[in-house]
């Protein structure tokens, strides 16, 4: 054994922490050299001054504070569920860290999904949308009812396609004749009844069967409610013939709050459209005759294109014609139903008024503002509490790791 | 019996009874803060270390499983905190000895103990143990730790191996290179003669 190794030996030797040959083997190495064991004194000695310090008392009050510690930890909640599974309650933070994450990620990708589903609901809302703001929904609905009935004439009821041709049958036959009195007038009525509570529905009910026993249809109907108020709304086509009976009727489901009766007189409108109609057709005639006589392909083709153009506009006018005859045959009758009084319209407001509605307003505004931040708040919620987890699970594997 | 009663303690506490666990402090509260109070060497830190390791365990009984006895766990976990504690007080800041300390009466060196002038003997122990205080603080947090378990508590080679999770040769090893530092350190003073070596020596030697 040389000096080095001896030397590194010196110290487990000293605590006897040496096998019986290695021990052996140092005292033969100690008993050659006297460097080595005056290496061994030397550590001795500070072996030896190290183990004559004496242990300090430790501090008054130690236990009393740490027990005091122990308590509060105690009181945290994270403990309490600890103990009860008998974990340790870092184990509790990690999995209910990692119940937060997955809580997270569940609303992430359900509320994803809410927003598909929030686009299927407003589509399904969408036809009940305009009754809601019924006030000034009704007199533009009142102008698209119109232009929707238009394309109405594309597929209507079969009552009324016929009633339509055998118009149009008629006025192709006697027309001059009957230009002088047949005044072409749209009917429209515009009512507001008011019924009985109880009444209510069954009347809404009622309204179909009634149109359709006057030869007409129902065009548009909405029922909706607004608190414990409910509205009922038709538009309903009935055959100008019954316009004054179905009038009659409807108002006498209740109480009319308001009635109107309007006249549209489209006759002179009529009138120049079948004479630009005639024209066209005896237009067409005639190159009909001239397409009997072509001799050339190009006078052929000339003449068939021509003949296009006229019969797209022959049945641009015709289809004008029917528009108006479905108008003038069918009146319109926009009602409107309720089962509660219409509000009164609120007088002026006085000075008292308008202070306590500024008042009013601006608490409704902080109120508004409050409750958005609370909203933005609880909406960012999630990724915050993703976000912590995440930094405290961080923290926690570094903390287990690196010790 | 003496494992019985323990075993029993940890038991309780398990099943959250504080006064079992002040019983298993007031076993091993002088222990813990002795270790403690070495590896910082000031009284104050030395407090908040062991409070800090016993909350650890009460923190941690409940996954405690008997896989090694109480005390061996305890210990390990002794050993941790002190060592985190001070590795991150020294990446905060780090003392040399040549660097003056701030006092009340000014700035001054720390010295390691002058005692040409000695005045008693008992002065002149307690410099002494003054001395190898500072040799022990003067040594890197591992082989303080070493020193501090075998040399100053008594612990086997077996233990410290254990506490630290480290091999024995690793014991060995740095406790070897431990106590030669702090022999070169002590060496150098004056005060280190062999007399009053002698007579620890001879007193406390086992």
């Amino acid at each position: 054994m040389n000096c080095s190794e001896c030397m590194e030996s010196l110290s487990p030797y000293i605590d006897g922490e040496l096998t019986e040959a290695e021990s052996e083997r140092v005292d033969e190495h100690l008993s050659s050299c006297a460097k080595c064991r005056a290496e061994l004194e030397a550590l001795k000695e500070v072996v030896g001054l190290c183990r004559s310090m004496e242990d300090v008392e430790v501090p008054s009050g130690f236990r009393a504070s740490l027990m005091a510690k122990v308590k509060a930890r105690e009181a945290s909640p994270w403990r309490k569920v600890a103990r009860r599974f008998n974990l340790s309650s870092s184990k509790v933070q990690i999995a209910a860290a990692f119940l937060v994450v997955i809580i997270g990620i569940t609303y992430y990708l359900s509320a994803s999904g809410g927003l598909f589903r929030g686009v299927g609901q407003t589509k399904m809302v969408a036809p009940a949308a305009p009754p809601a703001d019924y006030g000034a929904g009704a007199p533009a609905k009142t102008d698209g009812s119109r232009e929707f009935s238009s394309a109405d004439t594309a597929a209507p009821d079969e009552i009324s396609q016929k009633s339509m041709l055998q118009s149009i049958e008629s006025r192709s036959g006697a027309l001059e004749m009957e230009q002088a009195f047949d005044r072409k007038v749209i009917k429209r009525a515009d009512v507001e009844v008011r019924v009985d509570k109880e009444e209510f529905e069954p009347t809404f009910r009622k309204i179909p069967l009634l149109a359709e026993s006057l030869g007409g249809y129902v065009q548009e109907s909405a029922l909706w409610k607004d608190k414990d108020k409910r509205f009922g709304r038709y538009v309903l086509r009935i055959p100008e013939r019954n316009f004054a009976v179905a009038l009659d009727q409807f108002k006498s489901l209740g109480e009319v709050i308001n009635e109107s009766v309007a006249g549209q007189d489209v006759t002179q409108e009529y009138v120049d459209t079948e004479s630009r109609l005639r024209a066209l057709k005896t237009q067409e005639q005639r190159l009909l005759v001239i397409l009997g006589e072509a001799k050339t392909v190009d006078e052929i083709l000339r003449i068939e294109m021509e003949l296009t153009r006229v019969r797209t506009e022959l049945e641009m006018y015709q289809g004008s014609l029917r528009y108006l005859d479905n108008l003038v045959s069918l009146s319109t009758i926009n009602l409107n139903l309720r089962d509660t009084p219409a509000e009164e319209t609120p007088k002026e407001p006085g000075l008292w008024d308008k202070i306590l509605d500024a008042f009013r307003k601006s608490i409704e505004a902080i109120v508004d503002s409050f409750s958005a931040i609370l909203v933005f708040l609880a909406g960012i919620l999630p990724v915050v509490i993703t976000v912590a987890a995440g930094v405290g699970i961080l923290f926690r594997l570094k903390r287990t790791f690196f010790r | 019996m003496e494992k019985v009663r323990e075993e029993l303690l940890v038991a309780r506490c398990k099943r959250g009874d504080q006064d079992a666990f002040a019983e298993l402090v007031s076993i091993y509260e002088k222990k813990v803060f002795n270790i403690a109070y070495r590896m910082t060497d000031d009284p104050e830190d030395a407090k908040d270390l062991a409070q800090e390791a016993f909350l650890r365990v009460y923190t941690a009984l409940p996954s405690f499983r008997f896989d090694s006895s109480f005390s061996t766990w305890l210990y390990r976990i002794v050993c941790n905190v002190c060592l985190d504690e001070i590795r991150r007080k020294r990446r905060k800041k780090t003392v040399y000895l040549n660097q003056p300390r701030v006092t009340d009466e000014g700035e001054t060196y720390r010295q390691l103990v002058d005692s040409s002038d000695g005045p008693s003997e008992i002065i002149e122990r307690e410099e002494l143990q003054r001395a190898v205080i500072e040799g022990i603080n003067a040594l890197s947090e591992d082989y303080r730790m070493v020193v501090v378990l075998r040399d100053l508590q008594g612990m086997s080679y077996e233990e410290i191996a254990v506490y630290l999770n480290i091999s024995l040769g690793t014991v060995k090893s740095r406790l070897n290179r431990a106590r030669t530092a702090l022999k070169q350190r002590l060496s150098g003073l004056e005060l280190f003669k062999k007399e009053s070596v002698q007579r620890c020596e001879g007193r406390e030697m086992r």
